[in-house]
C-alpha cells in the first residue's frame, strides 16, 4: 500500500490529532451552574454547548478535552437546544462521557458514539432490612459469597450458556426473560427503567458475532469500573423520597451493582459504526470525529441500529436482574434468613449509556426527540407517566456512584431536568486521573489493606487493577452532586458509604 | 513519544483519562498492525508466559487504513471473548486493498497461569491516526475498558 493513500484516507474523514478544545476565555457564564461554549466557537456547531460545572470544577474540566467533544457533538444533524455536558463529564471518544444530546426524531441522525460501546451500561440498587451492625461480623463471608455467586472480570464465562433461542428471547424480553427463568421476583421490573424492556428490539437487527459474545456472559460482571457493592446510608437529606425508597434509615445496608451489555453490547456498537460508515445516508453527513457516525433516525440504517441497541440493552438489563438474584441467594444463605425476609427489593434501575425517545419542550414547543445519553442518567419529575406508581410522588431514582472509598449518591429526578437537561443528570463522579496515572501514583501501595483500613473490604480478580480505580482515581462525587442539585437537575436524597466492594 | 521509538517496531501505551490509548510502529503497516496486536494484548494480559502451542489464522478487510485498525483489533477481541485465544507472535501482511491476512501462534486462556489485566470493550475511531514517516508506520488508537 502507498504511503500517500494511507495518508490521504486516513484524514479523510477527520481523524488524527484533535483541537485541545475551548479555554475558560471562550465559555460564557450563563449562571451559578453553568458554561455555554458559543455556535461561535467553531464553525460547524449547530446548536450551543453548555457544560454543568462550578468555579473549583470547571478548570479541571477545560484542562481535559471533553469540550472539544462537546463542540464536536453539536454537528450532529437535527440537533435541537443544546448539548450537555454533566459535572462529571470527561473525555471520552466521539461524544465525551456526561454528554447529553437530543435529535429530532423527523429529521435527525442517531449516533451509536452517542450511546457508547457499553449499551445501558447502568446501575441498580437493592435495599435490604440489615443493618451495618448486622452486616460486620459476617462482611468478610458476604463477600466471598457474592465473590463466588457473581462472575466478575474480563471473559468470564458466566453461570449461564444461552441457546440461540433463549438469546434471542434476552434480547427482546430483557429482564422480563430472566424473571421467567426465576432469576428475581415480578415486582422487580416494575422498578427498572422501561420495565427492564426497551420496545422494538429486534434479535434480526443484531450479528451472530454479539449473540456470540453475549452467550456465555449473561449474569457476570465484567472489569474496569463495574462493580457489585455493599453499602450503607451514611445520612439522609430528604427523608420523605428516602422512605420511599425503602432507605430512610441511617445505617441500612444497600447493595449497588455497576454493569453493562457486556461483549453483545461492545460488538453492536461496533457492528454499527461499521455499517454507519458504508450507508450513504451516514456517509454524506460531514463530522469532525469519526467516532460521531450517524445515520437519518429515519433511514433503515437508524432504524436497525435502534432495533439492535434496543436488544442490547435488554441484555444489560437481563445481566442486572441474573445478578440481582444470585446476590439475594448469596446474602440469604450467609444471614440464614430468606431475601423476602432480608427486605432485598430492587429500589430502581438505571441506564446511564442509551437513546431513548422522548417528548420534551423545546423553545417552547412540544417535540419528540432522541435523547443520547452517555455517561448521563434519566432523571424524570414527580408525576412523570413514564415511573412506576411508587415514585409518583417523589420522581425517578437516580443513582449516583462515587468511588469505592467514600460515597456514592442516591437523588431524585426533577422539574428542572426537564427544562434544563432533557430529563438528566450526571451518572458518576468522572474521572480526575488516567488508569496509568493512578497506578504511578499508587505504586508499592497495597490496595486491600488500605481499603481495609478505611472499613472497605475488597474482594478482586485482579488485585493488581484495584489502584486504577482507587479513590484518588475519580472527583469527589459530593462535589458533582453539590452541582446537580444545586443546578435543581436532580435533588440529593441520600449518601451512601461502602463497607464491600466486589471488582473484576 | 516513547522512549524507544527508535526500535524498529514497537508498541506502547498513551493516557487517556478513562480508557488507554495504544501506539504501535513497525517497518511496514504489516508490522505496525503486528505490533497494534502485541500492545493490545499486553493490555488484557497482565501475566503468564503465552506458549506458541498452536495457530490461528485471521482475514480481516476494510475500506480504508483506520477502519483495518479498527476491525484488525476487533477481530482479536472476538477471538480472545468468545475462543479464550491468546497470541504470542503475529506474521501481519495488509496490501493496498486494505485487506490483512494473519497468522497468530498462541494458545487458549488458561486461568491456572495466565492473569487477565483490564478488560477491552472495543476499539474507538477516536483520535485514530496510521500515519507513514520516512522510515515506519505508526498507528495510534484508543481503545474503551
Amino acid at each position: 500500500m502507498s504511503a500517500s493513500r494511507r495518508k490521504k484516507r486516513s484524514r479523510g474523514r477527520g481523524s488524527g490529532p484533535p483541537a485541545s478544545g475551548p479555554d475558560a476565555s471562550q465559555l460564557e457564564r450563563l449562571d451559578q451552574f453553568r458554561w455555554q461554549i458559543p455556535t461561535s466557537y467553531k464553525a460547524g456547531m449547530r446548536v450551543p454547548g453548555v457544560i454543568y460545572s462550578s468555579d473549583a470544577m470547571l478548570p479541571t474540566v477545560v484542562s481535559d478535552k471533553p469540550l472539544e467533544q462537546l463542540a464536536n457533538v453539536t454537528f450532529l444533524p437535527g440537533i435541537v437546544g443544546h448539548a450537555l455536558a454533566m459535572p462529571d463529564v470527561h473525555w471520552g471518544y466521539g461524544f465525551p462521557v456526561g454528554g447529553v444530546a437530543a435529535t429530532d426524531v423527523r429529521h435527525g441522525v442517531i449516533s451509536p458514539g452517542g450511546i457508547g460501546f457499553d449499551i445501558n451500561c447502568g446501575v441498580r440498587l437493592i435495599r435490604t432490612n440489615l443493618t451495618e451492625e448486622e452486616l460486620r461480623p459476617r462482611l468478610k463471608e458476604a463477600l466471598d459469597a457474592l465473590f463466588r455467586a457473581v462472575p466478575a472480570g474480563m471473559g468470564t464465562k458466566g453461570r449461564i450458556r444461552l441457546t440461540h433461542k433463549n438469546m434471542d428471547r434476552v434480547l427482546r424480553r430483557g429482564a422480563a426473560w430472566a424473571v421467567e427463568q426465576g432469576l428475581g421476583w415480578p415486582e422487580d421490573l416494575e422498578v427498572a427503567e422501561e420495565g427492564g424492556a426497551l420496545a422494538g428490539a429486534d434479535p434480526n437487527a443484531v450479528s451472530a458475532r454479539a449473540k456470540e459474545r453475549g452467550s456465555g456472559q449473561l449474569g457476570t460482571l465484567g472489569s474496569g469500573n463495574h462493580f457489585l457493592e455493599l453499602q450503607v446510608v451514611d445520612e439522609v437529606f430528604e427523608p420523605s423520597a428516602a422512605a420511599a425508597l425503602g432507605i430512610e434509615q441511617p445505617g441500612t445496608v444497600v447493595v449497588f451493582l455497576h454493569t453493562g451489555s457486556r461483549g453483545c453490547g461492545h460488538q453492536i456498537c461496533q457492528d454499527y459504526l461499521q455499517t454507519f460508515a458504508q450507508a450513504p445516508s451516514s456517509r454524506a453527513i460531514e463530522l469532525p470525529d469519526r467516532q460521531l457516525a450517524c445515520a437519518p433516525l429515519r433511514s433503515p440504517e437508524g432504524q436497525d441500529y435502534l432495533a439492535a441497541m434496543a436488544c442490547g440493552a435488554n441484555f444489560a438489563w437481563a445481566n442486572r436482574q441474573a445478578i440481582t438474584h444470585w446476590t439475594r441467594e448469596a446474602l440469604a444463605g450467609v444471614f440464614g434468613r430468606s431475601a423476602r425476609s432480608l427486605g432485598m427489593d430492587v429500589v430502581y434501575d438505571v441506564a446511564h449509556n442509551i437513546a431513548k425517545i422522548e417528548e420534551h419542550v423545546v423553545d417552547g414547543q412540544l417535540r419528540r426527540v432522541c435523547v443520547h445519553r452517555k455517561g448521563a442518567t434519566r432523571a424524570f419529575p414527580p408525576g412523570h407517566p413514564e415511573l412506576p406508581s411508587k415514585y409518583q410522588e417523589v420522581g425517578q431514582p437516580v443513582f449516583i456512584p462515587g468511588d469505592m472509598g467514600r460515597a456514592s449518591y442516591v437523588a431524585v429526578g426533577t422539574q428542572g431536568a426537564m427544562e434544563q437537561s432533557f430529563g438528566s443528570t450526571c451518572h458518576g463522579a468522572g474521572r480526575a486521573l488516567s488508569r496509568s496515572a493512578a497506578r504511578r501514583q499508587l505504586r508499592g501501595v497495597n490496595m486491600v489493606e488500605r481499603l481495609g483500613a478505611m472499613g472497605v473490604g475488597v474482594r478482586a480478580r485482579n488485585p493488581r487493577l484495584l489502584s486504577e480505580e482507587a479513590p484518588e482515581a475519580y472527583k469527589n462525587v459530593a462535589d458533582v452532586t453539590a452541582i446537580t442539585h444545586g443546578a435543581g437537575i436532580s435533588s440529593n436524597v441520600a449518601r451512601l458509604r461502602p463497607v464491600g466492594v466486589i471488582k473484576g | 513519544m516513547p522512549a524507544n521509538t527508535r526500535c524498529a517496531r514497537g508498541h506502547a501505551t498513551f493516557d487517556h483519562t478513562a480508557d488507554i490509548g495504544l501506539e504501535a510502529w513497525g517497518s511496514t503497516f504489516g508490522e505496525a498492525l503486528a505490533e497494534a496486536g502485541l500492545g493490545l494484548q499486553a493490555i488484557v494480559l497482565h501475566g503468564g508466559t503465552v506458549r506458541a502451542r498452536d495457530s490461528r489464522t485471521f482475514r480481516v478487510a476494510a475500506d480504508d487504513a483506520d477502519a483495518l485498525v479498527v476491525a484488525w483489533l476487533s477481530e482479536l477481541l472476538y477471538a480472545l471473548d468468545v475462543h479464550g485465544w491468546l497470541s504470542a507472535s503475529f506474521e501481519v501482511s495488509a496490501n493496498e486493498e486494505f485487506q490483512l491476512s494473519a497468522t497468530a501462534r498462541g494458545e487458549t486462556l488458561d486461568e491456572a497461569r495466565h492473569v487477565l489485566g483490564v478488560g477491552v470493550k472495543a476499539v474507538s475511531y477516536h483520535e485514530l491516526a496510521v500515519q507513514c514517516e520516512s522510515d515506519a508506520v505508526r498507528i495510534r488508537v484508543i481503545v474503551d475498558v
